[in-house]
């Protein structure tokens, strides 16, 4: 069982071995985390803050490197997180943001995770070039791989709008995902990926539980007691205008 | 072990046996926490989703009706739920809302939930008065007990910053709340409630994990690009204003001496 909860998360790295300096690492990442994804949801409904302590959940059980557990709960830091008006203008304050708060190692690793050879697009050309890569990219595939399980775990893929077309797809993802397994040597990891899809292949659509709003992507719901900045506002019609 | 995501929450659900009705109930109820619950964080930095799924899956465990299962989801949104209002009061226009999707039965729970008092003065009368309440008050109290067990999931009460001041309260009142478990007839949420008050008393957490955040209670954090609606602040800022000279005169009364005295 892996954690859903910042506290779950917490509990597993006191039973482990973490040193004091590991464990404020993680926790000010999970911080940080929390003002990243303020309001966001995955496709399912779940709230994305769930979905990165399961990410660094799974990260911690296969792998147990405290930096590469924290780079879990920002992986999509630089794809989803809210760096503001001024950060999302510019990439070096967001980057000088996330090195005041995790250092530059976690840094590193959720800046390889964004860049290009890593995204959902190149994942099919992956495990040919395994062999070729450094210790650090590799471990960028395992975050990539502790991604998508997360997103399986508990059948989560089969509670969004387009469930059936996600069901489709499981075996060809399970293949794919359990070949780069294999490549990084982690049979554990492979273990855990064949058993969540084929839990996930046998569990039925409740189409009652489903969202009734189609949204493929991860979404962001306002409290509704507040509005977006007006800066942000004039920066998308400059942008549209310019466009 | 509880849920803590509505995929975990779902699947106990069906297992449970909700029918499709019931099941489209607590799913509404969900999607509705998520709008009013949108960015909201427990203290101890939970995601507050968690809470409030953790406590349906309490409820669920405990066969309650499907309703009660549905007002876990959003039992205490007069208190915490962002309705775009300043204030926290209940409304009929609120009501209204929690009503449309969740109905008229489920929504009575959420109201009695927040208009009862659960400090110390208001678990002791409710703790006396309990053998002779009505179903729909003993049910409201556990959706209050589901809410506290809840809270001692994973010994959460020790990631909080002021957990040494909740542990007392614990200390003097969970002897309290697993009593009233027992007289509503749910033995295994007593022992429950009883093992997870004496693991949270009993335990230690390395404090480099405890929450660093001065927030005592759940807190709305606001998305970076965003800023309140500008007329909240400013309706906040004259709500302090006028409560601040009440108390003020308040003040200068109670100091006068009073006449002939």
């Amino acid at each position: 069982m892996y954690a859903q909860t910042n506290i779950q998360l917490y509990n597993q790295l006191t039973r482990g071995e973490c040193s004091p300096g590991d464990l404020t690492l993680i926790r000010r990442a999970y911080e940080l985390a929390v003002q990243l994804f303020a309001g966001l949801y995955r496709p399912s409904g779940k709230t994305f803050l769930d979905h990165v302590v399961g990410t660094a959940s799974i990260v911690h059980e296969i792998q147990g490197k405290p930096a590469l557990t924290a780079a879990g709960l920002l992986h999509s830091a630089y794809t989803h997180g809210d760096f503001g008006f001024a950060g999302r203008l510019s990439v070096r304050l967001r980057s000088k943001r996330m090195i005041d708060a995790v250092g530059g190692e976690v840094e590193a690793y959720v800046r390889m995770y964004t860049e290009p050879p890593w995204n959902m697009h190149s994942t099919g050309e992956l495990p040919g070039r395994i062999d070729d890569m450094t210790p650090a990219e590799r471990e960028v595939v395992l975050l990539r791989v502790a991604n998508e399980l997360e997103d399986h775990l508990n059948g989560g893929t089969l509670y969004c709008y387009n469930a059936a077309k996600h069901k489709g797809k499981l075996e060809e993802r399970r293949e794919l995902l359990s070949g780069l397994a294999h490549k990084l040597g982690s049979t554990v990891l492979q273990r855990e990926i064949d058993r969540v899809f084929a839990e996930c292949s046998r569990q039925p659509l409740v189409p009652e539980l489903l969202q009734r709003v189609s949204r493929s992507r991860s979404y962001c719901i306002l409290p509704e007691s507040c509005r977006r900045s007006a800066w942000l506002y004039a920066y998308g019609m400059m942008r549209r205008v310019l466009r | 072990m509880y849920a803590q995501t509505n995929i975990q929450l779902f699947n106990q659900l069906q297992r449970d046996g909700y029918r499709a009705g019931q099941l489209r109930l607590i799913a509404d109820a969900y999607f509705l926490a998520t709008r009013l619950f949108a960015a909201r964080v427990e203290a101890s930095g939970k995601c507050f989703m968690a809470h409030v799924i953790g406590t349906a899956s309490i409820l669920s465990a405990s066969v309650a009706p499907a309703e009660l299962v549905a007002a876990g989801l959003v039992h205490n949104v007069y208190c915490n739920g962002d309705f775009g209002d300043y204030r926290k009061k209940v409304t009929e226009a609120k009501r209204r809302r929690i009503r449309d999707t969740i109905g008229e039965g489920a929504e009575q729970y959420v109201y009695r939930f927040a208009m009862q008092r659960w400090n110390a003065a208001g678990l002791r009368k409710t703790h006396e008065q309990l053998s002779g309440m009505q179903e729909l008050d003993r049910r409201v109290v556990l959706l209050y007990l589901a809410d506290q067990l809840e809270k001692h999931l994973g010994l959460e009460i020790l990631y909080f910053r002021d957990y040494e001041q909740r542990c007392r309260h614990y200390r003097e009142f969970g002897p309290l709340l697993v009593d009233m478990a027992r007289q509503l007839g749910y033995s295994s949420l007593s022992h429950q409630l009883q093992e997870a008050l004496q693991a949270t008393l009993g335990s230690t957490i390395p404090a480099e994990l405890r929450s660093q955040d001065s927030h005592r209670f759940s807190y709305l954090r606001i998305p970076e690009s965003c800023q309140r609606k500008r007329t909240i602040p400013a309706l906040l800022a004259v709500s302090r204003g006028i409560r601040r000279m009440l108390r003020k005169t308040q003040r200068r009364s109670v100091g006068r001496p009073v006449a002939g005295g």
